[in-house]
């Protein structure tokens, strides 16, 4: 039940629209300036695209629409989770509790979503996973800010603590059969988009608004690119970080109903490999792990990228163990690559 | 006491921009205390760091025991017996007392391994020869100051040092453990050391010192045998130069109205029994040597650090909680370490300016980036800030000019009093004029300041009123206008009660 969220992959499933290789003309269209402001972003553009032309090369399968409306299914929910966690990597933290969350949150609602339920009995669903993430992200704000914890330790004990417990709820228990509204939120489509995808964009537009032009995304930078200029600035740090780990938590809740709906069955060991996926897109993309630096468009590029290549390795027939040894490669690569522009910069 | 052991000849030393020593020459006698005294700045680290091989001089001789050397590196100079005790102690806190000691130099026994019972035992021989009762099993980190600084001692002993350098030993001690230091010197200098001894303390140098070495601005003004020095002299060879520079600050601006009031301040052993007011327009300096209590006095009263007693008022109401309670009472600091605590370096410059006034330009909550755009490029063209476009990252940008971006974060939010720290350290002689004609601009629109430097022309010529500094007290307050520089370096140093 537990599966990569990059390697679930069913081929030829939807016909759609085409390809958007328009996007990529317009960029190049107007580069000059913009070129030199935005290297680094449109460097991961540059490498999504040579991947996607040697796919096309390699895999006739790979232009196919169906399947490219499926690679962006497969990325959206590690573009969910990847969101959450750049979160806390811009102020400097990390979040390694966000697949246990998942399965807490599932095992303590999960029957409100089988067979039989009324849509009433659905929302409080909804609303209690998402509470149940939102109190678990904020124990881990209070204590990285408030008690001193590394993040690292924090998060990775409440990890032990979630996972546990959820063992203990569901007692081999496996929720299945859900109803057919609520599995529309994961498996559905609208106007031929698939439902995931649709999340993913409203969840990104939102995230992106809220670092770009809030108070709050200010307060987000000012403490991962220095906690303690920020201090003297009069932000105030520790309510910073626990609404951080809030969010990330919240959005891994997001991300869990919709993994969730689309698998149409849930147990307690689901999500073992969430953290890890969502720290590779979010590095891949450019988040550093020393806080301040990153956007939404890196996080977009970095779950794209995973995906794509996993998605091609698949295309090819490339043995799943050469598959993991490729990503841990492309993930090295891409925090170097990183550094290296970083330090051009200074 | 008469054959000379070390003399350091016309040495000369010049980094970018700056003559640190320039024809410095110093000799130390056997079994001397040769204390060297001088303003910050004066060259005597640089001149320690020379004969410790730190640094290699562009000019002049070492010549030791009669012989020209060269040292390298600190190595070579500890195989030479020359050891040096910095301000900051150099010890590891979470090992034991003979583990530092010996830390890199452990003995072996025959399997390769530490010889525990010898290492014991020799730190045991060490102590006991300064008539220490310190444990060598003793965790650094469990042990006072004084018994730190004796640890680095006898460490620099179990190199077999001739030449003992102690840089401020006494700034961190008591009273009381000022006294066990001079006789541990005392003991010292009974069995072959000799010291050279730097220090800022007036009061404290005739009785451990047998000779008086004066550098002021990287040159020797004069040498004086202990017993027949006096104060005065030394504190006008320290301070000497004349101001060539006519006060920047003519007219005294200050009302009425105070704006910060410091009530019976006092924290832990840095800060006792503090009093000090602020008038709005009023530009007041507070003098001191580094280590006096100056920057942390600043940190209490901005609410970095928490003070156990006392009271502060920011125009009449009460402050020194919190930076962002300093803020909402109109309240900016500019701290002496820009990088740590004045700016997000990965930020571009418009995002650093309003970082302090969030909420107040944008109550919403929505950032209007327009609104903000403008407002930086404002204070750009204000501020004169030398950067095309306030999109561009901090890190980019000069000293001086991240200094104006601090400034140009505490005028976004209307601040009515700001405490300066060190305003214009390592920063160029343009950009330093233009920062003291900010200051002095802001105060005749009725800002209040409080201006801490150790550069004293800079107080001399920019204060109203200066009050002086001396290990966490205010030992006096002078006006601005008639004191001088001998005056203020004569409390500050206690050469004057």
């Amino acid at each position: 039940m537990d599966k990569n969220p990059n390697t679930d992959f069913t081929p030829g499933e939807v016909a759609g629209q085409k390809i958007p290789l328009q996007k990529f003309k317009d960029l190049s269209s107007s580069v000059g300036k913009f070129f030199r402001e935005h290297i680094e972003e449109l460097s991961r553009v540059f490498v999504l695209l040579i991947i996607f032309l040697v796919l096309i090369i390699l895999s006739p399968n790979f232009v196919k629409v169906a399947n490219l409306l499926n690679v962006l299914r497969v990325a959206s929910l590690n573009l969910i989770l990847a969101t959450g966690m750049a979160l806390t990597m811009l102020v400097s933290g990390i979040d390694l509790s966000i697949g246990s969350v998942i399965a807490l949150s599932t095992m303590m609602f999960g029957q409100f979503f089988q067979e039989g339920r009324s849509i009433p009995e659905m929302v409080i669903g909804i609303v209690g996973i998402l509470v149940i993430s939102a109190v678990v992200g904020s124990i881990n704000g209070l204590s990285v800010a408030y008690v001193g914890l590394p993040a690292f330790i924090a998060t990775f004990a409440m990890d032990q603590i979630t996972r546990g417990y959820s063992y203990y709820l569901s007692k081999g228990i496996v929720f299945a059969r859900f109803t057919e509204v609520f599995q529309f939120i994961g498996g559905g489509y609208l106007f031929g988009i698939p439902m995931p995808v649709i999340f993913a964009a409203l969840l990104l537009l939102v995230v992106g608004f809220m670092l770009n032009k809030t108070t709050f995304g200010r307060r987000i930078y000012a403490v991962g690119s220095n906690k303690e200029a920020a201090k003297y600035s009069g932000i105030n740090v520790k309510q910073t970080m626990v609404i951080t780990y809030m969010l990330s938590a919240l959005i891994a809740g997001f991300g869990g109903i919709i993994y969730l709906s689309r698998l149409n069955a849930a147990e307690a060991n689901i999500g073992l490999d969430f953290p890890l996926q969502a720290i590779s897109a979010a590095a891949i993309g450019g988040i550093s792990f020393n806080g301040g630096k990153g956007n939404v468009f890196g996080i977009i590029a970095g779950a794209l990228l995973l995906t794509l290549v996993t998605n091609g390795m698949n295309l090819l027939g490339i043995d799943s163990d050469w598959q993991m040894g490729f990503t841990g490669l492309i993930i090295i690569i891409g925090v170097l690559v990183d550094r290296s522009y970083a330090k051009k910069k200074n | 006491m008469s054959d000379t052991i070390l003399s350091l000849e016309n040495i000369t030393k010049a980094f970018p921009g700056v003559v640190a020593l320039d024809d410095v020459s110093f000799d130390l006698k056997k079994n001397e205390v040769h204390v060297l005294i001088g303003e910050n700045g004066a060259g005597k680290s640089t001149l320690m760091k020379v004969l410790t091989g730190v640094y290699q001089p562009d000019d002049g001789k070492i010549i030791l025991h009669g012989e020209e050397v060269k040292i390298s590196n600190t190595k070579q100079a500890q195989e030479r017996g020359i050891a040096i005790i910095f301000q900051e102690f150099n010890l590891v806190p979470n090992l034991t007392v003979a583990q530092n000691i010996f830390l890199g130099r452990e003995p072996r026994n025959k399997f390769g391994l530490i010889d525990m019972r010898k290492l014991i035992k020799e730190s045991k021989r060490l102590l006991d020869f300064l008539h220490s009762d310190i444990d060598p099993n003793a965790k650094v980190s469990s042990l006072g100051v004084a018994h730190q600084q004796l640890v680095e001692v006898v460490k620099a002993l179990s190199v077999n040092a001739e030449i003992l350098v102690m840089d401020e030993p006494t700034a961190a001690l008591s009273e009381h453990e000022i006294e066990t230091l001079f006789s541990i010197i005392k003991s010292l200098q009974e069995n072959g050391v000799s010291i050279i001894y730097i220090s800022h303390r007036m009061q404290e140098l005739k009785e451990v010192g047998d000779r008086i070495t004066v550098l002021r601005d990287g040159q020797t003004i004069g040498t004086r045998a202990a017993e027949e020095a006096e104060l005065d002299e030394l504190i006008r060879m320290m301070v000497g130069r004349e101001i060539s520079k006519v006060r920047i600050r003519e007219k005294n601006t200050a009302t009425e109205k105070v704006v910060l009031e410091v009530k019976n301040v006092s924290h832990g052993d840095i800060l006792r029994n503090i009093n000090l007011k602020v008038h709005e327009g009023e530009i007041v300096g507070l003098a001191g040597l580094v280590g006096s209590g100056r920057t942390e006095l600043a940190q209490v009263i901005y609410g970095i650090s928490k003070k156990d007693s006392g009271e502060i008022l920011i125009s009449g109401q009460r402050a020194g909680v919190s930076p962002i309670k300093s803020i909402k009472r109109k309240m900016g600091f500019l701290s002496e370490d820009r990088k740590r605590y004045g700016l997000s370096s990965d930020l571009p410059v418009k995002v650093n300016i309003t970082h302090a006034s969030l909420k107040q330009l944008f109550p919403s909550g929505i950032v209007n980036e327009k609104k903000e755009h403008t407002i930086a490029m404002d204070y750009r063209d204000q501020l004169r800030i030398a950067t095309p476009d306030v999109t561009r990252n901090v890190v980019a940008l000069s000293g001086g000019n991240q200094q104006k971006v601090i400034l140009a974060k505490w005028l976004c939010t209307n601040s009515r009093f700001i405490i300066f720290d060190e305003p214009t350290r390592g920063i160029d002689v343009g950009a330093k004029e233009e920062i003291h004609n900010m200051i002095n601009e802001l105060a005749s629109q009725g800002v209040g300041i409080l201006m801490i430097s150790s550069d004293l022309p800079e107080i001399m010529t920019m204060s109203d009123r200066v009050y002086v500094m001396r290990d966490g007290h205010i030992v006096k307050e002078l006006d601005g206008y008639t004191t001088s520089q001998e005056e203020v370096i004569a409390y500050a140093v206690g050469g004057r009660e």
